[in-house]
């Protein structure tokens, strides 16, 4: 004998919820000045990657970021090459344009992979002693290793392809998410909510995914706007290290470090693809910080 | 307390075994033949074999690990394959700079960070918070490289007041050091200084919220005597714990900034011997830096047990 569910409470319907939630969202966003910037520029700067993906790229980036044209050769700023051309007479200003979707694409996809894999793994070891143990041991491991120079060495032994920095930077982000998942799962379990669940006879599945994964949901968004900068960030440095992204896809870390040699004679080259990265790493912060403030309000620092 | 040290001390033990773990199998992960790798695209067939035998790579991965183990723990760190001089050898030579920078660095950083991260938490809200939390925000966001560069644009390339590259000891002209790593540790200090606000600032607002800091208003007594009596008190507990963060911002900080200024220290052996794919030099690397991290960190839980009575229960 089964005995039927019972719901005592009952949501409103899916619609009304997500209306009120977008409402709310829009005035915390104008509420919150730093939070309104990071949005704008990141929304910027995804139609710009969102462009250049398109057969329409030539709109706003001009020149193809490949093209060599050695007699044109670090031009300075001119109003035909807006931010130059480097060494082999390539347009820095459609390199940079063109870079940004691999910045973007390399943010995207490290956050999704640590959000995927830290949720699930910090939701499991939160609910299983024996997970914990032996996984959380593992993580810690991994944590013991400063984060740029674990991402070095895996890339030293992996190789860098575009796909194998992304999968690098998201191994060495996985810890921490799994340890801000982990931290809230163990509060939660303890809450009353979960015990009124349980007594009504809820299975540790429909506990874990509809009473304890929602509630993560706060925490998760503001790791993950992080580590979508930081990501971006980490394939910027790489890539000025020479280990980054390969040079036949432009990307922020490897334009500048394409310029490293030319501080005398061509600033250009470095300077205005830091400007993009900097302005985007900026405004994946304060989207993080934002939201922090907006769904943590212990730390918002006003009474 | 002493059984907490002891746990605590012993706790390192695991960890140091994973990290082996995890840096031997560095040269085995690699897709194909590490040796082949290493040996570059213009090597012949002899050359590779000669890499494998070298290294042991034709012997079984288990006799590997154990004879990779036990040199390492004998304090033989191996010798690269690019330039056939001894780890221990490379790391003395650039120990020196490294230091001068780190060390120098860390301290700047946390006396600027500490009092900014007290005061912006103590005025918080206000414009002065705004802008010290700007000032951290940038500190992190901006990349290193990028603001290296911007620096020796400006102060060595355009008004030439420090060398554009380059390190000079201390040993050969006092002056010629100093100006010599003014920029780098300015660029260090600037990002070590931006994660110690942030943390200092969370955990004294964390701290202002406490009853007992509300008893000490209500009390009458002055602002101040609230702040250096009461808050900074409780306050320095979690303040240690920047350290560890610092530390592991200066390990990352410093390969950005000798590579940006040239400066022949650690952090540049590691970014040319990751481009080479020196494996024995990285490897050692690896392993130096992360037990350097786990020192430091287990310092700072040591540090905890003296300051905050709670942790010894």
């Amino acid at each position: 004998m089964t005995i039927p569910p019972t719901d005592i409470y009952k949501d409103p319907p899916l619609r009304v919820r997500v209306r009120k939630l977008t409402a709310t969202g829009w005035s915390t966003m104008l509420s919150n000045p730093n939070l309104l910037f990071g949005v704008v520029v990141i929304a910027f700067m995804l139609l710009v990657s969102l462009i250049t993906v398109l057969p329409v790229a030539d709109w706003i980036a001009r020149y193809d970021p490949t093209e060599l044209a050695l007699i044109d050769q670090l031009e300075g700023p001119s109003s035909e090459h807006w931010f130059g051309t480097d060494n082999l007479g390539r347009d820095v200003y459609s390199r940079t344009v063109h870079g940004t979707k691999t910045s973007l694409y390399v943010g995207a996809g490290v956050a999704t992979i640590v959000t995927i894999i830290g949720v699930t793994l910090g939701v499991v070891v939160g609910y299983n002693r024996v997970a914990d143990n032996i996984v959380m041991r593992v993580m810690d491991g991994m944590m013991s290793f400063p984060t740029l120079i674990l991402a070095l060495a895996l890339v030293a032994a992996l190789g860098s392809s575009l796909t194998n920095v992304i999968m690098i930077i998201a191994v060495v982000d996985t810890p921490s998410m799994t340890r801000v998942v982990r931290a809230v799962v163990l509060s939660l379990r303890e809450r009353t909510y979960v015990d009124a669940a349980r007594a009504s006879g809820a299975s540790t599945k429909r506990i874990l995914f509809f009473h304890i994964m929602p509630n993560t949901l706060a925490p998760v968004i503001i790791q993950a706007s992080i580590f979508f900068g930081g990501a971006i960030l980490t394939e910027a440095a790489l890539g000025f290290l020479g280990v980054g992204t390969p040079e036949f896809i432009p990307s922020w870390g490897n334009i500048i470090s394409s310029g490293r040699g030319f501080i005398r004679t061509a600033f250009w080259i470095a300077f205005f693809p830091g400007v993009f990265l900097a302005l985007t790493v900026f405004a994946a912060n304060l989207i993080g910080d934002g939201l922090r403030d907006v769904l943590d309000p212990r730390l918002r620092g006003e009474e | 307390m002493t059984a907490y040290i002891i746990k605590r001390v012993l706790a390192v033990i695991p960890i140091l075994i994973f990290v082996g773990i995890l840096t031997f199998s560095l040269v085995h992960i690699a897709p194909g033949d590490a040796a082949n790798i290493m040996a570059g695209d213009y090597a012949g067939p002899d050359d590779v074999k000669l890499i494998r035998t070298e290294l042991g790579l034709d012997k079984p991965v288990t006799t590997q690990f154990v004879e990779w183990a036990g040199r390492t723990l004998r304090g033989d760190l191996g010798r690269s394959i690019y330039s056939g001089k001894s780890v221990s050898e490379l790391v003395t030579a650039r120990l020196g700079p490294t230091v001068s920078l780190t060390v120098i660095g860390g301290i700047v950083a946390v006396l600027i960070g500490i009092p900014l991260g007290v005061f912006a938490a103590w005025k918080a809200g206000s414009r002065w918070d705004r802008g010290i939390q700007i000032y951290a925000a940038m500190g992190i966001s901006i990349p290193g490289f990028w603001l290296g560069f911007i620096m020796i644009l400006l102060f060595a390339v355009y008004l030439r007041w420090f060398p554009v590259i380059g390190y000079v000891s201390p040993a050969d002209s006092f002056t010629d050091w100093v100006r010599s790593i003014t920029l780098p540790v300015t660029l260090l200090a600037i990002g070590g200084s931006s994660v110690i606000v942030r943390m200092t600032r969370a955990s004294i607002l964390e701290v202002l919220r406490e009853d007992y800091i509300r008893t000490a208003r209500a009390k009458g007594l002055a602002n101040r005597a609230v702040l250096f009596r009461h808050a900074l008190r409780a306050g320095a507990i979690p303040i240690i714990t920047t350290v560890g963060a610092l530390a592991g911002a200066l390990i990352t900080g410093v390969v950005v900034t000798e590579t940006v200024f040239t400066i022949p220290g650690l952090g540049r052996l590691v970014a040319e011997t990751v481009q080479n794919r020196d494996f024995p030099v990285v490897q050692s690397m690896l392993m130096l830096l992360a037990s350097l991290y786990v020192f430091i960190n287990l310092m700072v839980d040591l540090a905890y047990v003296f300051f905050d009575p709670r942790v010894r229960l």
